[in-house]
C-alpha cells in the first residue's frame, strides 16, 4: 500500500502540472496546450497566437509558482515538525509570516510603487526570524521551547507593526491592498523572472533539507537522545530551520500568506507512508506541490472569480486529513 | 503510556484547529472580500466609493421637504441617503467632512468656507485650497473618528459617507453627541446631484447647488444621448491599476465606477458576468476570454508609469485583442491633480475621459480638459487648467500645448529637446530627460549658474533654426518650442517628432506651462508645489497692495529692446504689472499688443510714474534719465527708472520679478521687507542656487 | 586495546548555572564485565550524572571513559563508546520499530548521509537476537512498554555502543518486564556484546539482584559505594530511604528487603 501511496504522490507532480495547462477559461484545446509546449520546448515558441501567450506566460509559471510555493511549504513544515518534535508546528512559527507580513504592508503603504514588495517582504522575514533566533540563543540556548516561545513572541511583536502600517498608511486603498496580500495569491508571483528567483532559493534549500532527512528523524528523539546518537542538536537544528526559514520566506514574500500547506501535507504525508522523516521530507516535496497546484486550480476553474487560495487549501485539506486519520488512526491513537 | 496520550490530544486538536480555521476562514473571506462595504473598515477608497447596501439603494431618500412659508425660522427638513430626517433650524455655519469628494461638493457650492474640520484623508485631496485641507483631522471611516475632538470643533453638522465599514457605528455615536449627522453615498452619477441638493440645502447655498448641479446634468445628458447615439457599443472593462500591479486583476463591477463605464457607452463586460458583485477578482484567462475591445484600467496620477510599465512588460497581456489595438488605456484616479475618476462633482470629468477614449469620433466635441478647468476656475475658484491633465493609453499620452493644441507623446518621455522655458525644466528638476537645448540656454546667466552641465548638452538649433541632422541624431520623443517660427515646427514635425508649442499670453499661462511641464517630464508634485509657492508670493504682493485705491496705484510703463518698444496690455509683463498694484500706462492704448513701437510724445503723455527696462535691453536707466526730451515726465523727475534684473518671464522667477516691481511701485508699503531674503530662498528651493548669485543687479 | 577501569570518575562536582551542589566530589569507578547500579532517592543527582557521563554537561573533577577525558572526546566518538537508553520517551512520530532502531547508527553516518542495507543488516540482527524481529514493522506507539524498553537497548546495540548507560530503565515496568530487561544487560554484559553498563534504579532490591557494584547517592554525596555487600547496608540505606531494610542472602547474593 504504502509503495503505491509512494508512486502516486511522485507521479502526482507532473501529472497535476500538465493537466493544470488544459485547465482555464480561456479555450484551448489539450492537443494545442501540448502543441505549444512542444514549440517552445524546440525553441520556436510562436507568440504570435494568444493562445500561446497564455499557455506559456499565464498558466504555466501560475502552475510552476504554486507548485513551487506548495513545495516549499510542505518542505519547511515537515522539516520544522520534525526538528520542534512537535505536530503542529506549521512553517510559520518562526516569525517569518508575520515578518514577511509587516515587509510587505511597509512596501504597500509608504514605498514606492517601484520597489518590489517580495523584496522588502524577505528582508523583514529574514530579520523577523533572526531576531526569534537571537532570543531564543539568548534565552535558552536555542532549545525548542524558547525558539517556540520567542517567535510566539515576534510574531506578536510584528503582527501589532502590521497594525500600526495600517492605521498609518496614507489611503484606504492600501490597506485594502495590503489585507488582499495577507490573503495569498500565487498570481502574484505569476511571471517568469519570480519563478526563476524563487526557484533558486527553494530548490537548493529543499535538497538541502531532502539530503539531511535522516538526520531529521535523530532530531526528533529529543536533544539528550540525538546527543547521545552523537549529533549536536542545537547547532543542527538551528541550520535546518534556518534553511527551512528561507524557503518559506521567499514563498510568503511571493505569494502572501497561504495557510494549512505546510501544516497538513506532512500529515497527510505521514497517514499514507509513516512517519519516518526519510519518507516524510521527499513525499512531502512532490505531495506539496500536487496540492498547492490542485487548490490553484480549483480556486481558478470554480468560478471565473478567483477566490483567496489560502481559504481553498483549508477547505481542501481539512477532509483529506480528517479521513486518513480515520483510516490510520490506530497509529495515532 | 504517556505518550499515545499526547498523540491522541495532537489529532484531537489538529482537527480542532481545522474546523477553526474553516470557520474563520469563511468569516474572513465574507468579512474582508465578499461583502468589504458591511463590515471591514480596511477596505479602499476605491472600493468604498463603489460600494452601495441594500439599505441605501432601496431607500428612495434625498428630498428635501422646507416647512411652511408662516413660520418664522423655516426649518430646513433633508432625509439623507440613511433615509433618516434630520431637521435643522438654521442654515449650518460649522461643517465637518469626513471625506474630500464632500469637501470638494462644498467647495463647489461655494460652502467651502464653512468647513471646521476634516477626515484623515482629506488633507490629500489636491483639488481643495490650502486653507480646507489645513483644517484639524479628526479621523476616518476606517480607522475610526475622535468623537471628542468633533465635539470640541462644535459643528452644526457631520457630512460622511455611510452604507459601509464602521461608518453606521460612527454616525450613532456621533449623533449620541447631540450633533447632527448627514449621511451621503455615491452608487451612481445621480447620487451626486442628490448630494448636492441635500448639501445646498443645509448651508443654504441653493442657488449655488443648482447651477452646480445643472452644469453637470447638463454634461451628464449630453454624454449619455451621445452614447446612446452608438448602435455597436464597444465591450470593456474597468480594472484596479494597484491591484495589477501587485500582480491580481480585481474588476469594477455594480459600484459607481463600474456603472460609469456603462453611462460612457461601454458595455461594462465585469457588470454582465457579475452583476451582483463589486468588485470581483479574476483570472488572467478569463480577462482573456471575455477579449474586452477596451481594457481601462484606474491608477493614481502617481503610479500611471507604473501600471503602463506592468503591462508591457508582462508579455502575457499581449494575448489580448485590447493590447494589439492598443486600446488599454489608463484613467487617473483619485484627488492628485491629474486625477479624473473620482466620487464628488468631478465625477463627470471622468465619465467625459472614458466616453472619449470609448469613441473618440462620436465624442469628439467633449473637451473634457476645457470642462474640467472650467469647474474648477468657475465652481472650485483654483486656477486647474487644461494643461494638468492627460489622457493615457499603455502606448501614448495625449496632452494640450500652450496653443491648444492636442499632442501625442510616448507614455513616458525621457529624450526630450527643448527650446525654451528650459529654465522651468531646472526648477522641475527634469533635465535628465532633456537630451538637447537651445543654443541660447548656454548663455543664459541662471542656467550657467544653476546647471553648469549646460555646456556639454548638445544643442541642435534654437526656436529661430534647426539643425534637422542633429536633432535626429539626438533620437528625441518631442521638441518643445515655440510658435511663433513655423518652419521650424513644420521641420521637426516633418520628421515625425511631436512638437509642444509653448507661448504665454498671462500670468495664468504660465501656471498653466508649469503644469504642462509637470505632466510633460512626470514631475507633477514639484509643478503642483511650485505653482502653490507662487500663488503663495503672489498672495503676499495681493494682501499689500489690494487696499490700494485706483486713483493712487502708480503709473507704470515697461520698455522693451529700444526706448520706444513699449509693452502693451497684453502679455505677461503686462499681468506682473497689474499683479504688483501697478497700472500699466500703455495698455489702454494698446490692449492687444504685447510690445508696440511708439512715438516718443505717447510715452510723454502717458507720463509714467515708473519706467522699467528689459534685462536683455542695450540700453540703461541712465539714458532715460538723461534724455531731455523725457525730462517732463514723473519718473525721470523723480529718478524711479529701473533697469529688470534678469527674470525669466515664462518661469518660475515671474512671482519674484511680480514682488521686486511691487517693491519698486511702492517702496513704503513693503520697508519692512527683505526682499533678498524671500528671493533667496525661493532661488535656492527652486533653482538651488540663491538669487544673489545669479542676479548681481537687485535693483 | 583493554582499558580498566572503562569509567572513572574522580571528584566530580557540579551545579546548575553556579547554584546548589547536585553533585558533590563524586568517585567511582565502572570496571569492564560489571553493572554499576547507581541508587538514591528522587533528586539525589542520579540524571545528572548520566548527563556528564553523555556530554551534555560538563562537571569539575575527572570524568574518563575509555581511560581518554570525556570533554577531549567528540560527540560522535562518544556515541560510539556510550549508549544511551532514556527514561522519559516522549514520542512524538509513531516510526516504525525497525526506524527507530536503525537510528542507533546515526553517530556512524554524516549529516547527510543515510543509512545502507549493511546498517538495515545490522538492525534486523539486533532485533532477531532480541526476539523483536516480529515488531519490526510495528509502529512503536503500538508496542507496549517492556517491548519499548527492549526496543531502546536494541537501539544502542545497533549504534555498537560499547558502555551503556540506562536510566531508571525498570521504573515504570511490571515485575516481569523488569526482570527480562535486567536480565538481558546481565546477558550482554557475560556475552561481553557491552564492556559494562551503568543503571540508575529506585529499587534497592533490583540493584542487589543485578548489580555488580552499587553507587548510592543522597543529595549530590556518595553516600557508599562498592559490592552491593558492602554498599547495600541496612543502616546507610534506612537513613538515606527512611525505611528499614533487611539483608538475606538468596542464591549466593545479598539481597535486600524493605522491613514491612
Amino acid at each position: 500500500m504504502e509503495n503505491i501511496y509512494k508512486i502516486l504522490i511522485v507521479f502526482s507532480l507532473p501529472a497535476a502540472i500538465v493537466l493544470s495547462l488544459f485547465i482555464g477559461p480561456y479555450p484551448i484545446p489539450p492537443a494545442k496546450v501540448l502543441q505549444i509546449l512542444f514549440n517552445a520546448l524546440t525553441l520556436n515558441p510562436q507568440l504570435g497566437s494568444a493562445a500561446a501567450r497564455i499557455v506559456l506566460y499565464y498558466r504555466l509559471p501560475r502552475v510552476l509558482a504554486a507548485a513551487l510555493i506548495g513545495i516549499a511549504l510542505s518542505i519547511s513544515g515537515a522539516s520544522l515538525q520534525c526538528m520542534m518534535r512537535n505536530p503542529l508546528v506549521s512553517p510559520y512559527i518562526l516569525g517569518i509570516t508575520s515578518g514577511a507580513a509587516l515587509g510587505a504592508a511597509i512596501a504597500l503603504a509608504f514605498l514606492p510603487l517601484f520597489i518590489p514588495v517580495e523584496l522588502v517582504a524577505m528582508i523583514t522575514a529574514i530579520v523577523a526570524y533572526l531576531i526569534v533566533v537571537a532570543i531564543a540563543w539568548g534565552w535558552g540556548r536555542g532549545s525548542i521551547i524558547s525558539l517556540v516561545l520567542s517567535g510566539v513572541v515576534v510574531n506578536a511583536l510584528f503582527s501589532a507593526g502590521l497594525s500600526l502600517a495600517e492605521y498609518f498608511a496614507p489611503t484606504p486603498d492600501k490597506v485594502a491592498a495590503i489585507v488582499f496580500w495577507l490573503m495569498g495569491d500565487v498570481g502574484q508571483a505569476g511571471q517568469w523572472p519570480d519563478i526563476i528567483r524563487m526557484t533558486l532559493i527553494i530548490i537548493p534549500c529543499s535538497i538541502v533539507l531532502v539530503m539531511a532527512r535522516w538526520r531529521l528523524n535523530i532530531l526528533s528523539l529529543g536533544d539528550d537522545e540525538a546527543r547521545s546518537l552523537g549529533a549536536n542538536p542545537v547547532l543542527e537544528r538551528l541550520f535546518f530551520a534556518s534553511v527551512a526559514a528561507l524557503i518559506t520566506a521567499s514563498a510568503v514574500s511571493y505569494a502572501g500568506i497561504i495557510g494549512w500547506v505546510g501544516l497538513l501535507v506532512p500529515h497527510i504525508v505521514r497517514l499514507m507512508v509513516g512517519s519516518d522523516s526519510r519518507q516524510v521530507i521527499t513525499y512531502s516535496f512532490f505531495l506539496g506541490g500536487t496540492y498547492l497546484v490542485l487548490a490553484d486550480d480549483l480556486s481558478r476553474a470554480m468560478t471565473s472569480q478567483i477566490i483567496p487560495l489560502g481559504i481553498l487549501t483549508t477547505i481542501m485539506g481539512a477532509p483529506i486529513l480528517i479521513i486518513l486519520l480515520r483510516r490510520a488512526g490506530k497509529a495515532w491513537r | 503510556m504517556k505518550y499515545k496520550g499526547i498523540t491522541k490530544a495532537a489529532a484531537a486538536l489538529i482537527i480542532l484547529i481545522i474546523i477553526v480555521g474553516i470557520g474563520s476562514s469563511i468569516t474572513l473571506y465574507y468579512t474582508y472580500i465578499n461583502k468589504p462595504a458591511k463590515t471591514a473598515p480596511q477596505t479602499s477608497i476605491n472600493t468604498v466609493r463603489q460600494t452601495s447596501t441594500s439599505t441605501t439603494t432601496t431607500t428612495a431618500p434625498h428630498t428635501i421637504t422646507t416647512t411652511t412659508k408662516t413660520s418664522k425660522i423655516k426649518p430646513i427638513i433633508v432625509t439623507d441617503f440613511r433615509g433618516k430626517k434630520i431637521v435643522f433650524n438654521k442654515p449650518v455655519e460649522r461643517i465637518v467632512v469626513l471625506e474630500s469628494y464632500w469637501a470638494e461638493t462644498l467647495l463647489a457650492i461655494g460652502a467651502g468656507n464653512l468647513i471646521v474640520g476634516i477626515g484623515k484623508y482629506v488633507k490629500y485631496d489636491q483639488y481643495l485650497p490650502e486653507n480646507i485641507r489645513s483644517k484639524p483631522s479628526i479621523g476616518s471611516v476606517f480607522t475610526g473618528v475622535n468623537i471628542e475632538e468633533i465635539a470640541a470643533l462644535k459643528p452644526d453638522v457631520v457630512i460622511m459617507d455611510v452604507g459601509y465599514g464602521k461608518a453606521g457605528e460612527i454616525a450613532s455615536k456621533i449623533e449620541q453627541m447631540g450633533i447632527k449627522v448627514v449621511g451621503l453615498f455615491m452608487h451612481g452619477f445621480d447620487d451626486e446631484l442628490k448630494a448636492i441638493k441635500i448639501l445646498g440645502e443645509i448651508t443654504g447655498h441653493t442657488s449655488q447647488a443648482n447651477e452646480l448641479s445643472e452644469y453637470l446634468s447638463s454634461h451628464y445628458h449630453k454624454i449619455k444621448s451621445l452614447a446612446s447615439s452608438v448602435k455597436d457599443k464597444v465591450s470593456a472593462v474597468l480594472l484596479d491599476g494597484y491591484s495589477l500591479i501587485k500582480g491580481s486583476i480585481l474588476l469594477y463591477s455594480n459600484t459607481s465606477w463600474g456603472h460609469a463605464v456603462e453611462e460612457a457607452g461601454a458595455v461594462n463586460l465585469a457588470l454582465k458576468n457579475f452583476p451582483n458583485e463589486k468588485w470581483p477578482k479574476i483570472d488572467f484567462e478569463t480577462l482573456a476570454s471575455w477579449n474586452p475591445d477596451v481594457i481601462l484600467v484606474t491608477s493614481s496620477v502617481s503610479s500611471i508609469n507604473s501600471v503602463i510599465e506592468k503591462i508591457r512588460s508582462d508579455p502575457k497581456w499581449q494575448a489580448l485583442s485590447a493590447y494589439k489595438s492598443g486600446r488599454i488605456y489608463i484613467v487617473p484616479c483619485w484627488s492628485e491633480i491629474g486625477g479624473v475618476l473620482d466620487w464628488g462633482p468631478r465625477s463627470i470629468i471622468g465619465i467625459e475621459y472614458i466616453a472619449s477614449l470609448l469613441y473618440p469620433d462620436v465624442f469628439k466635441d467633449i473637451s473634457w480638459r476645457d470642462d474640467a478647468e472650467y469647474l474648477f476656475t468657475h465652481f472650485y475658484h483654483e486656477f486647474i487648467p487644461a494643461q494638468a491633465f492627460a489622457s493615457y493609453s499603455i502606448k501614448w499620452m495625449k496632452i494640450v500645448d500652450m496653443t491648444g493644441e492636442t499632442v501625442e507623446l510616448p507614455p513616458k518621455i525621457t529624450r526630450a529637446v527643448d527650446f525654451i522655458s528650459y529654465t522651468l525644466v531646472l526648477a522641475l528638476h527634469a533635465m535628465d530627460k532633456v537630451v538637447g537645448i537651445s543654443k541660447y540656454a548656454k548663455y543664459n546667466p541662471l542656467m550657467l549658474k544653476a546647471y553648469p552641465n549646460i555646456t556639454k548638452t548638445p544643442s541642435p538649433g534654437s526656436s529661430f533654426s534647426v539643425n534637422v541632422e542633429d536633432l535626429l541624431a539626438l533620437k528625441p520623443q518631442v521638441v518643445i518650442t515655440w510658435p511663433y517660427n513655423e518652419k521650424v515646427v513644420k521641420e521637426i514635425e516633418a520628421q515625425g517628432i511631436p512638437v509642444i508649442k509653448v507661448q504665454c499670453y498671462s500670468f495664468n499661462d504660465i501656471k498653466r506651462l508649469i503644469w504642462l511641464f509637470g505632466v510633460v517630464f512626470n514631475e507633477r508634485s514639484r509643478a503642483y508645489q511650485l505653482v502653490n509657492d507662487m500663488d503663495k508670493i503672489i498672495a503676499l504682493v495681493e494682501s499689500r497692495v489690494s487696499d490700494i485705491p485706483s486713483d493712487k496705484r502708480v503709473r507704470v510703463l515697461y520698455l522693451w529692446s529700444k526706448e520706444t518698444m513699449v509693452q502693451g496690455g497684453r502679455g505677461t509683463v503686462n499681468d506682473f504689472i497689474v499683479l504688483a498694484g501697478g497700472i500699466n500706462v500703455a495698455a489702454k492704448d494698446y490692449p492687444n499688443k504685447d510690445y508696440v513701437s511708439v512715438d516718443l510724445e505717447k510715452i510723454i503723455g502717458w507720463n509714467p510714474q515708473v519706467i522699467i527696462i528689459w534685462y536683455y535691453a542695450r540700453y540703461d536707466p541712465k539714458d532715460i534719465l538723461d534724455n531731455p526730451a523725457l525730462k517732463s515726465i514723473d519718473a525721470v523727475k523723480n529718478g524711479r527708472v529701473y533697469k529688470e534684473p534678469y527674470y525669466e518671464h515664462w518661469g518660475v522667477s515671474a512671482s519674484i520679478f511680480i514682488l521686486w516691481l511691487s517693491i519698486k511701485l511702492y517702496p513704503s508699503l513693503w520697508s519692512n521687507t527683505n526682499f533678498t531674503e524671500i528671493a533667496n530662498s525661493y532661488y535656492q528651493e527652486w533653482y538651488g542656487v540663491p538669487y544673489t548669485s545669479v542676479t548681481a543687479t537687485t535693483g | 586495546m583493554e582499558v580498566n577501569p572503562i569509567i572513572e570518575v574522580e571528584g566530580l562536582s557540579f551545579s546548575y548555572n553556579g547554584g546548589e551542589k547536585v553533585l558533590d566530589n563524586v568517585s567511582f569507578e565502572l570496571h569492564k564485565g560489571e553493572i554499576l547500579g547507581v541508587l538514591g532517592p528522587n533528586g539525589a543527582g542520579k540524571t545528572t550524572l548520566l548527563k556528564i557521563l553523555l556530554g551534555i554537561l560538563r562537571g569539575t573533577g575527572t570524568v574518563k571513559v575509555l581511560g581518554t577525558d570525556i570533554s577531549s572526546i567528540p560527540p560522535k566518538r562518544l556515541a560510539k563508546i556510550i549508549g544511551y537508553v532514556p527514561q522519559e520517551h516522549h514520542i512524538v512520530f509513531p516510526y516504525k520499530v525497525i526506524d527507530y532502531v536503525l537510528m542507533g547508527r546515526a553517530p556512524h553516518h554524516g549529516m547527510f548521509s543515510l543509512p545502507s542495507r549493511k546498517d538495515y543488516d545490522k538492525a534486523y540482527r539486533v532485533l532477531d537476537d532480541l526476539g523483536l524481529g516480529s515488531l519490526a514493522d510495528k509502529a512503536i506507539t503500538e508496542i507496549s512498554g517492556g517491548q519499548f524498553q527492549l526496543v531502546l537497548i536494541a537501539r544502542t546495540l545497533v549504534q555498537e555502543a560499547r558502555i551503556l548507560l540506562m536510566d531508571e530503565p525498570v521504573s515504570h515496568l511490571d515485575i516481569s518486564n523488569a526482570v527480562k530487561t535486567m536480565s538481558l544487560i546481565r546477558k550482554l554484559v557475560e556475552e561481553e556484546r557491552i564492556l559494562g553498563a551503568m543503571v540508575t534504579l529506585h529499587d534497592p532490591l533490583m540493584a542487589s539482584l543485578y548489580c555488580d557494584k552499587i553507587l548510592l547517592l543522597n543529595k549530590g554525596r556518595v553516600e557508599t559505594y562498592g559490592s552491593p555487600r558492602e554498599a547495600l547496608n541496612p543502616e546507610r540505606l534506612s537513613q538515606v530511604y527512611g525505611v528499614d531494610f533487611d539483608i538475606i542472602k538468596y542464591n549466593n547474593r545479598y539481597i535486600l528487603v524493605p522491613i514491612i
